[in-house]
């Protein structure tokens, strides 16, 4: 929504930041060449983060600057009137300038990471196969990262959003590939025999978990990123799948089905006995924990459908965040607040506190398996 | 402890037989990875990828001639209606002396696909198991999972939870 504050065209034009709760901030449009589209992106991306309310006069934060061939030197000042922020966002990619210029934002006044220029890669069956594409966190900048024509699955892209890891079957065999996102430079990690997939980065980025079936028995390793050195974590007599990491890497939670439906667990990194988390739920699968480590979103299957469920970390009783058609797979946003997943092959963002979803990117085909990056 | 020396030679042969699986594994897993593994589970046998269940090589692979094994929501148990399938191909490898069989299995789409392509894999695992209990060689069978991907039959769940046999001729 765009109120004009002032009738002229020269004078200071203010946009109304979309927001239920949270901190009072102002947004003036920036000026220049490139201030529409680049106010456009910032409107977008402070009022999605939740973490505002419109505000006026002067209890709000002042959002202000220019922007000039898709660069943008911004300024953030406190209530009070104190330049808090003044910074210049350089990159090639306009967009991507007021993304990080918004996560600079609610990171100066809240102290919390923004999920602004956070990167997303999924897969999607558009083109008749699988294939991977890599977004922006509003799905904007779209590509395709994959042209295989075979099966490419089971994508996890690295906290930093510089390389992704996944599984493709374009030897026949599900094997595990390291993509650099820089370059495009693609490497097969691992082939060992049997089925590979499940890849999860750590939180610093320097090892992967992932099931492996070579010994007999689908179980969670942890390797290099080079996909050596690995080490086994679990020893179970039925499926051991869906890996995901502690915030501090020091332990893992995935699903196992011994006792019967798939059920979540926990184990150290470094193996050991797996703890098992009673979530309330026969079948439950795809576990995600947020990066602030105080909550856990999985699904279980509820009255026939996949719901989304969250849990806080230290116990207590589940929620149900999604009800009607299968949400799956949903991840966790650097803010701990948004979550993604896909619902009817559409991708979704997630708000939990204030209930806002978002389309991120619908019409291509049926979209699974999304992975989020945290910067 | 009345013979020490059976139990010292006896954790000899399975320090030697731990050496040598590791190694195994090694090769199999390529790139030096340190994989270890566990008494009690047949490791699967080294990759050879001059054929494949869906990919390359596969125009050297015969899936039409055995029967889909068919499972059980959320299941890897082999009903005993199920085992003459595998009986068939067990007959089939021991006459053809060093033969290979590739087991693929698959799920319906109920569920989130991570996990459903590894219950495929534990899928062709347990049948793959069956083949061993009837003297199938560990050499002569590879497993893959394509979970929810490749259905024998849009929307029906029971013909898409399955094995399928691929005879590398």
């Amino acid at each position: 929504a765009i109120s004009l504050a002032a009738p002229r065209a020269t004078a200071q034009v203010e946009i109304t930041i979309e927001g239920y709760s949270g901190v009072p901030l102002r947004l003036r449009a920036l000026t220049g060449d490139s201030g529409p589209p680049a106010t456009s992106v910032l409107e977008r991306d402070l009022g999605r983060s939740g973490c505002f309310s419109p505000g006026s006069g002067k209890t709000a934060w002042l959002v202000a600057g220019s922007s000039t061939s898709g660069r943008i030197e911004g300024i953030l000042s406190s209530p009070a009137g104190q330049e808090i922020l003044r910074r210049s966002y350089r990159e090639s990619n306009p967009a991507r300038n007021a993304h990080r210029f918004a996560d600079d934002i609610v990171e100066a006044i809240t102290g919390k990471p923004g999920i602004s220029s956070s990167q997303i890669v999924f897969v999607s069956n558009k083109t008749g196969s699988k294939e991977l594409y890599h977004c922006d966190y509003d799905g904007g900048n779209l590509r395709m990262l994959t042209r295989d024509g075979s099966l490419s699955v089971s994508p996890a892209i690295d906290p930093a959003a510089k390389r992704v890891a996944y599984t493709s079957y374009r030897s026949g065999y599900p094997d595990v590939y390291l993509i650099e996102l820089s370059s495009g430079r693609r490497s097969r990690i691992i082939n060992a025999p049997g089925t590979n997939s499940g890849s999860a980065f750590s939180p610093d980025g320097s090892r992967i978990a992932l099931s492996m079936s070579f010994s007999g028995n689908p179980e969670i390793y942890v390797t290099n990123t080079r996909g050596s050195g690995a080490r086994r974590l679990t020893r179970s007599r039925g499926v051991a799948a869906s890996p995901c990491w502690t915030p501090d890497g020091s332990r893992v939670v995935y699903v196992s089905d011994e006792t019967g439906g798939p059920q979540l667990y926990e184990i150290s990194a470094s193996g050991g006995s797996p703890r098992r988390i009673s979530a309330g739920y026969g079948y439950c699968t795809s576990p995600s924990v947020s990066p602030d480590g105080s909550k856990l979103a999985f699904n279980a299957r509820i009255g026939g459908s996949m719901a989304v469920v969250l849990r806080d970390m230290r116990g207590g009783k589940s929620t149900v965040l999604t009800s009607g058609a299968s949400a799956e797979n949903p991840r966790w946003g650097a803010d701990s607040r948004h979550l993604l997943y896909t619902k009817n092959g559409n991708l979704y963002l997630h708000n939990i506190e204030s209930g806002a979803v978002h389309t991120v990117v619908s019409g291509m085909g049926r979209i699974s398996e999304p992975s989020w990056s945290l910067e | 402890m009345k013979n020490p020396t059976c139990i010292q030679s006896l954790l000899t042969a399975a320090a030697l037989l731990l050496l040598a699986c590791s190694c195994a594994s090694k090769k199999n897993a390529g790139q030096g990875a340190g994989y270890d593994d566990e008494l009690g589970f047949t490791p699967l046998p080294g990759r050879n990828e001059s054929y494949s269940f869906a990919g390359p090589g596969s125009e050297n692979v015969n899936r039409s001639m055995f029967a889909p094994v068919y499972f059980a929501f959320d299941s890897s148990s082999v009903g005993a209606a199920e085992t003459p399938k595998i009986e068939a191909v067990a007959r089939h490898m021991s006459k053809a002396g060093g033969a290979t069989i590739i087991v693929a299995g698959f799920t319906d789409p109920t569920g989130t696909e991570e996990y459903n392509r590894q219950l495929g894999e534990f899928r062709a695992l347990a049948v793959r198991s069956e083949l061993l209990d009837r003297g199938v060689g560990a050499s002569q069978i590879q497993t893959v999972s394509f979970g929810e991907d490749m259905p024998a039959q849009v929307g029906n769940d029971a013909k898409n939870r399955r094995a399928e046999f691929g005879l590398v001729e």
